[in-house]
């Protein structure tokens, strides 16, 4: 018996000089295997557990955010599992890029890639506000100061941009490493949490707010999904992974199972430690004599809390020891780094592949010479994120709205791969003979209704990212209409690919 | 019929189960009416019940197909 072909058909011999040539001048490094696809995985979505799905508790209480939470597991299980079939089928940089592309034609991949990347720069840049945060926090927990964060956040994308830019490998070492420290910093929170804990915070009285009833559940979801955003990521590493097809599959389920052991954890340990779950979502804004500044009506005005582990240790008598609020506050860095870490990585490898494809600006798809990183993709994002960073000085509400951005991003495209699942397994069954995925029919239906279930909510509740998400794809797909489809590289591995060639 | 078959036969029916839950939940919000024949708690109790069992049951389905036997 042969060699059997690379998932996703790579047969070298079978194609033409110049398509060789660029597709060996464009090659990643294929070094991943399970604990590293796990660490991306867990290490990548692990900064929802430190801050953003706190947002939900704001006005809706710890049940809705239970039951809003438990939706988003069981969304995120499913769609993992598709996305292993996926990946393993298309084990390419440009994941959704490449589902696209082959179920449907470039406008679809397009849209798919456009909107990962969109989902994972949105996430970086809210995580490298919160990791600002946190840094604020422990230089001053009383009065974070606003130029300490964009001093840290700006400190934190140009250390990130160097190490990713020296290579997969080295980064992925590092991911494995801050994702343990991260879990670690987790437990202790669990550890110091446990201490002050009462089941009666938790079982509120009214259960969902009076006024809102189940709709407090709703309101929750889209902070909800802050919890998993981003476990897609791994999906990406197929193309960097030894054996994709059994290193992804293992890899991606023992990472979300992980996630959703922490997610249950630290929201039964969060809310039941501190007296009202509401203050782990908004601080007052306090002038220079610590007084509270008041809006235009009359009421003091708020802004997100971006490092609520942080505040609850703080607001429990465990937490009056300094060794464990500072202790607690730098591991929670490793978290949420780690995070900002797989968030990168996604975003400069669909950049990447989009401009390899010449989807994008074919300087994005360019890769270094002797390190084989995609040091352009890397540079724009990073650059990207830095701006964000700065803006935050004087746009307070840029975390929520980087999250909703994101998740909503996510959403879109969650949807769409189901339907590239669906084609894929009807017309072309060959590509799905080294994994097939659980309960068949029913997975991708299931990602789609709890997805529809979660987009609604954004159509109904959190209208007001709609029109800035709309002009993000509408930009987009302008140069994409008007330029780049006349002027796609037949020979980028999507293509490829598409082409049956790969 | 298998252990394994069984297993996806158990969670696809649990799988509607939580779809309507959802549809339920939905209408619940914008028609407090619907929510009006049970009691919150029990609501919450059920719907939480049944989203474990949900996520239990995925997870042995996918836990059982990355066994080493089962891939080439």
């Amino acid at each position: 018996m042969g060699e059997p072909p690379e998932p996703g058909g790579l047969r070298l011999d079978d194609l033409r000089p110049e398509e060789r040539a660029f597709v060996e001048r464009h090659a990643l490094k294929k070094p991943l295997r399970v604990r590293d696809i796990w660490a991306l995985g867990v290490g990548g979505v692990i900064a929802g557990m430190y801050f953003g799905w706190n947002l939900g508790l704001d006005g809706n209480g710890p049940v809705a955010v239970l039951i809003a939470s438990l939706v988003i597991c069981l969304l995120y299980l499913c769609w993992v599992l598709a996305l292993a079939e996926l990946s393993v089928a298309l084990p390419f940089a440009g994941g959704p890029l490449a589902y696209g592309r082959r179920a449907s034609g470039p406008s679809l991949g397009f849209v798919m890639g456009w909107s990962m990347v969109l989902e994972c720069q949105f996430a970086a840049i809210a995580t490298v506000l919160a990791i600002g945060g946190y840094i604020a926090f422990l230089v001053d927990p009383d009065h974070p100061d606003d130029t300490i964060k964009v001093v840290a956040g700006l400190v934190t994308v140009l250390v990130f941009f160097l190490l990713h830019a020296w290579g997969v490998k080295e980064q992925s070492t590092a991911m494995t490493l801050m994702t343990y420290a991260a879990i670690l910093g987790l437990v202790i929170f669990f550890v110091a949490a446990a201490t002050h804990f009462s089941w009666r915070r938790i079982w509120t009285d009214p259960l969902l707010p009076e006024g809102k009833g189940w709709k407090a559940v709703l309101d929750a979801v889209p902070y909800a999904l802050w919890w998993l955003v981003i476990i897609e990521t791994v999906a990406l590493a197929a193309e960097e992974a030894h054996e994709p097809h059994r290193t992804i599959p293992r890899g991606i389920v023992w990472a979300q199972l992980t996630l959703i052991l922490l997610v249950v954890l630290t929201w039964l340990f969060a809310c039941g430690a501190v007296d009202d779950s509401q203050d782990l979502a908004k601080d007052p804004v306090l002038d220079a004599q610590g007084q509270p500044v008041l809006d235009e009506a009359g009421q003091p005005k708020t802004e997100d809390v971006s490092y609520p582990l942080a505040k609850a240790l703080r607001m429990i008598p465990a937490g009056q020891s300094p060794w464990l609020v500072y202790g607690f506050g730098v591991i929670a860095l490793f978290g949420l780094i780690a995070s900002y870490h797989g968030m990168l990585y996604g975003a400069s490898r669909q950049a990447f592949a989009l401009g390899r494809a010449a989807y994008l600006p074919r300087l994005l798809g360019e890769v270094h010479a002797t390190r084989r990183t995609p040091v352009p993709a890397l540079l724009v994002s990073s650059v990207i994120s830095a701006g964000f960073v700065v803006a935050n000085y004087w746009f307070k509400d840029a975390i929520a709205i980087a999250v909703l951005v994101s998740t909503l991003t996510a959403l879109i495209w969650y949807v769409l791969a189901m339907v590239c699942l669906w084609l894929l397994r009807r017309h072309e069954p060959g590509l799905f003979r080294t994994y097939r995925a659980p309960l068949f029919h029913a997975l991708p239906v299931a990602v789609v209704v709890l997805a529809a279930f979660a987009l609604v909510m954004y159509a109904v509740i959190q209208k007001d990212v709609i029109p800035f998400t709309i002009v993000l794809y509408a930009g987009a797909l302008a140069y994409f209409v008007v330029w780049a489809r006349h002027r796609i590289e037949k020979a980028a591995p999507e293509e490829l690919a598409a082409r049956g060639k790969l | 019929m298998t252990s394994p078959r069984l297993v996806e036969a158990l969670t696809i029916t649990v799988l509607l189960a939580v779809a309507v839950l959802l549809a339920w939940i939905v209408a619940a919000s914008f028609v407090p009416a619907v929510a009006s024949w049970v009691s919150t708690e029990m609501a919450v109790i059920v719907v939480s019940l049944m989203l474990t069992a949900a996520l239990l049951l995925v997870s042995a389905a996918a836990l059982g197909q990355t066994r080493s036997r089962d891939l080439p």
